[in-house]
Order: C-alpha cells, then sequence, then structure tokens
C-alpha cells in the first residue's frame, strides 16, 4: 500500500476485506444479535500494532466501503471508524504492552465507543429506540479479541508484515 | 521505535479532515441527491462481496435441493400441478372479465392500462440493522431498475428501490418506519394512508376519521394515487381496529399480505399509469416518497415511464 518498501499490504487489506465479508455474513435471527464487531476489531489489531502505516485515513477509506456494503448513510461508518484509528493511534503504546484481558477490556470500551458514536449519528437522522441487545456485540467483540489478536498475529510473523 | 508518521499532517490534522469528510458526505448524502454516482460507483465494486457472502447460503440450498427425497418431490409437483389446475381455471374467468372491462371503458372512452412489464429478482442480502427494513436484490439499472420502483412478490406489495446501482439495488419494505404508501379498502373504497411501523408482522393506518367505514378484515389494495405504486395490488389485512373516544383518529392495525420475511423472490413491476400528466411531485407532498432517512427517491415519474415505454413489453 504505502510506496517504501513495505510489505503485507496486500495481507491487511485481505483481512480487513475478510473482516467486511465476517460483517454482512448472513446468519440466524438468534445470532444476530452477538456478531462481533469484525472490521472494528481488524483495525484495532492493525492500528495497534503499525499505526506508522495503517491509521486515521485508510481506517475512514474502509469505514466508506462499510458504509456502501450496509447501505447506511454514507460517512457513517467512515467517521467512526476514523474516529477509533484515532483513539487506538494515541493508546498504541499502552495497548501493546497490556496483558491479553486488559487489551480485551480495552476492547470493549472501545468498539462500546463505536456503537455510541454509531447510536448518536444515527439519532440525528432518525430516532429509533433501541432495545439493550444493541450494546452485546461490544461485549462479543471483547470476547472473541484474544482468539483475533492470536489469529492476526500469526498471519502478521508468518508474512512479515511490519 | 519508527516514528508514527514520516512525512504528511499530525494526527489531529488527519483527524480534523476525516471528521469534516465524513459529515460532509453525510449531509451531502443525506439532504440533497448529488452523491448517487458515488454511492454507485462503491456499491459496484463491493458487490462481488455480497454474492460471495451468500455463496455458502446458495450451495447448502442446493445440496438440500439435490438430495431431498423422491416422495417429497413428487408430493410438491402434485402439489404445484393442482394449483397450477385452480390458477389456470381462475384465469379463465378473468380472461372473461378483462375483455368485458376492455369493452366497457371503449364505451366511456377512457384510456386503456397498459400491460406492465415485469421482472423476477433475488434477494441478495437483508440489512443486518433489525431497526431498517431493506433488502438487496440482484438486478440493477443494468436490467432497467429505477429510483422509486415498485418492488411486489407472489401476494402482495412488498416496497418500492430506494437505491438503484449498476448490478444490485435496495429495495425498502412497507414496514419500515420511513415508508407509508397510498390505500384503497376494497369493500367500501375509503382512502387511506399505510404507514410502516417498524416492525414487520404489521402496518399502520395513519389519519383515519373515526368516523370512517373500516372493519377488521377489509382488504387494503394499492391507490396509484402517488403514482408509484400500480393499482389495485393487495397491500394488506386489516387486522384490528381500535376506536379510543378521546381520539381523533382510529388507530388500524393491518397485517401486510406480502411475505415480508419469508420471501426469496421479489417481482420488479414497470408500472403504466393511467393518468400520465399529473402537477410536478414538486408541488405537493409525496405520500409515497420516503417520509426521512435514505430520503433519496424524491419522485422522478417522467424518468419512470419513459423507461417504461422504452423497455421491451414482457407481459405475463
Amino acid at each position: 500500500m504505502s510506496p517504501q518498501g513495505k510489505q503485507g499490504g496486500l495481507v491487511v487489506f485481505l483481512s480487513v476485506v475478510l473482516a467486511m465479508m465476517l460483517d454482512i455474513l448472513p446468519l440466524p435471527m438468534a445470532l444476530e444479535d452477538l456478531r462481533p464487531e469484525w472490521l472494528s476489531l481488524t483495525l484495532i489489531y492493525w492500528v495497534m500494532v503499525m499505526p506508522h502505516r495503517i491509521g486515521v485515513g485508510k481506517a475512514w477509506l474502509a469505514g466508506l466501503f462499510m458504509d456502501a456494503l450496509t447501505g447506511t448513510l454514507l460517512g457513517l461508518h467512515a467517521l467512526v471508524m476514523a474516529a477509533l484509528a484515532y483513539i487506538v493511534t494515541l493508546l498504541h503504546n499502552r495497548l501493546k504492552l497490556f496483558p491479553r484481558w486488559q487489551q480485551a477490556v480495552s476492547v470493549l470500551m472501545l468498539t462500546g465507543l463505536s456503537l455510541l458514536l454509531l447510536l448518536w449519528l444515527r439519532n440525528i437522522v432518525q430516532v429509533t429506540p433501541r432495545p439493550w441487545t444493541y450494546w452485546l456485540p461490544a461485549l462479543t467483540s471483547a470476547c472473541v479479541w484474544p482468539a483475533i489478536y492470536h489469529a492476526l498475529r500469526v498471519v502478521q510473523g508468518y508474512y512479515r508484515v511490519q | 521505535m519508527k516514528p508514527i508518521f514520516a512525512r504528511g499532517p499530525s494526527l489531529n490534522v488527519r483527524l480534523g479532515l476525516a471528521l469534516m469528510a465524513s459529515l460532509a458526505l453525510m449531509v451531502l448524502d443525506h439532504r440533497y441527491q448529488h452523491l448517487e454516482a458515488v454511492r454507485a460507483g462503491l456499491a459496484t465494486v463491493v458487490a462481488p462481496l455480497q454474492f460471495l457472502v451468500n455463496l455458502p447460503g446458495r450451495w447448502l440450498g442446493a445440496a438440500s435441493d439435490s438430495l431431498e427425497t423422491r416422495e417429497s418431490l413428487e408430493s410438491q409437483v402434485q402439489k404445484l400441478s393442482d394449483e397450477n389446475t385452480i390458477l389456470k381455471a381462475q384465469v379463465q374467468t378473468l380472461v372473461a372479465l378483462e375483455a368485458e372491462n376492455e369493452r366497457l371503458r371503449g364505451l366511456l372512452g377512457a384510456a386503456r392500462k397498459g400491460g406492465e412489464r415485469r421482472l423476477v429478482a433475488e434477494i441478495v442480502d437483508l440489512d443486518r440493522d433489525p431497526f431498517s427494513h431493506q433488502l438487496l436484490i440482484s438486478k440493477g439499472t443494468r436490467d432497467g431498475v429505477y429510483l422509486g420502483q415498485p418492488v411486489l412478490d407472489a401476494d402482495g406489495v412488498m416496497g418500492q428501490i430506494v437505491e438503484a446501482n449498476p448490478l444490485t439495488s435496495r429495495v425498502l419494505l412497507i414496514s419500515d418506519a420511513s415508508h407509508a404508501l397510498p390505500v384503497r379498502a376494497v369493500r367500501s373504497g375509503v382512502r387511506a394512508i399505510a404507514a410502516g411501523s417498524g416492525n414487520l408482522g404489521w402496518l399502520v393506518l395513519e389519519h383515519v376519521p373515526s368516523t370512517a367505514d373500516i372493519k377488521a378484515g377489509d382488504v387494503l389494495v394499492s391507490s396509484s394515487l402517488g403514482q408509484r405504486f400500480p393499482e389495485g395490488y393487495p397491500v394488506g389485512t386489516v387486522r384490528e381496529v381500535v376506536q379510543d373516544p378521546g381520539e381523533t383518529f382510529l388507530k388500524i392495525f393491518v397485517t401486510p399480505s406480502a411475505k415480508l420475511d419469508r420471501a426469496s423472490q421479489v417481482l420488479l413491476v414497470w408500472p403504466r399509469f393511467e393518468i400520465p400528466s399529473l402537477p410536478a411531485p414538486a408541488a405537493a407532498p409525496q405520500p409515497e416518497a420516503v417520509k426521512s432517512d435514505t430520503a433519496k427517491p424524491v419522485a422522478k415519474p417522467d424518468a419512470a415511464q419513459s423507461e417504461a415505454a422504452r423497455s421491451p413489453e414482457t407481459r405475463p
């Protein structure tokens, strides 16, 4: 992706595409509420481990494609993803040092925050009441974070993405 | 440690740019219709992903089809051929009625109602968000789909197109809280507006005075008054009429005829309206236009009709 001899851009790109596909994969109604925020998780990982390459701009672009995929207002997910990348860039040194469970708690906060932002922005356009299950994805995202972390770490090590 | 930014603007500047860009996009997308091209382009880029994601489900469906037992297939064929016989018998009477109708119209000198072009489309994707009732279907502007086009299923009106991209398009269901369409009760002829409730199970009739002749069990059909849905397609059946003496209007709940939550195929129609030249829709509020959110379909009846006129007729 970047010009100066950095490798593995394609790997990052493919992992983001895969996360988007997981985000729109049709699921049974019961599981729909539990769907983790795959795109947010993937972006959190890549921004955390290499903030010099993946930052606000690329997260914004990913969010824009997410808007096109889900048919939401153009710019909605883009804004939320950019904000998420901003926070993770600021905190990346601390996040990297955290033990796994503490990272998961941070992920809970981060995805919860992005859900809150989404809700605010949507309610500006049209107020729709949401049940408490709206917040479940934050919890499931935190639960799958250790697995995602390890999977992406293996991928990163294998393809030497840095 | 590597510097985060070897070159380029600082982090805060980047965030500011991203925020401004997305706010501008949202305002443009919501208030004006300038972003149709951008949206269509993006949607075309991501369309392969949407098809890819649905492949496993399709394979499962195909597998279960090929693994079906002979008995179940036979019983299915039996059922379908029975249904076909019954439908054919009904069509016989319809042909006579149509001819009679034609003759009477001829006597009255009224315009003939043209046949409608139809097209079957498959549902590719549902909306993740349980509060917005939208579908993604496998036909787009390449097939002549246009903004605001009515979408039906075998049993009644499903919704209308709110986003037409080259390969796919998005349907807003009549049950979405931002949708409303004019209807007519078949028994009494009372006109009303059926608004979505945000729940797939029912619609609500808005602003019906308590003296109106509407009862539970009344069938409601589309009235074509909004110049968007063709006339006479079933919209729903009145389930319950609640009369609260303290309220000015009746509370009427309607069960939609279309299988909004179960259909896997939808029918696109290119309607022809009998009164082609009404005053421009900009002058009067459009009841069928989407009320808010995804407020793109400001009606373009001219484009719609010229489209319908241009495209070859495939009469059912």
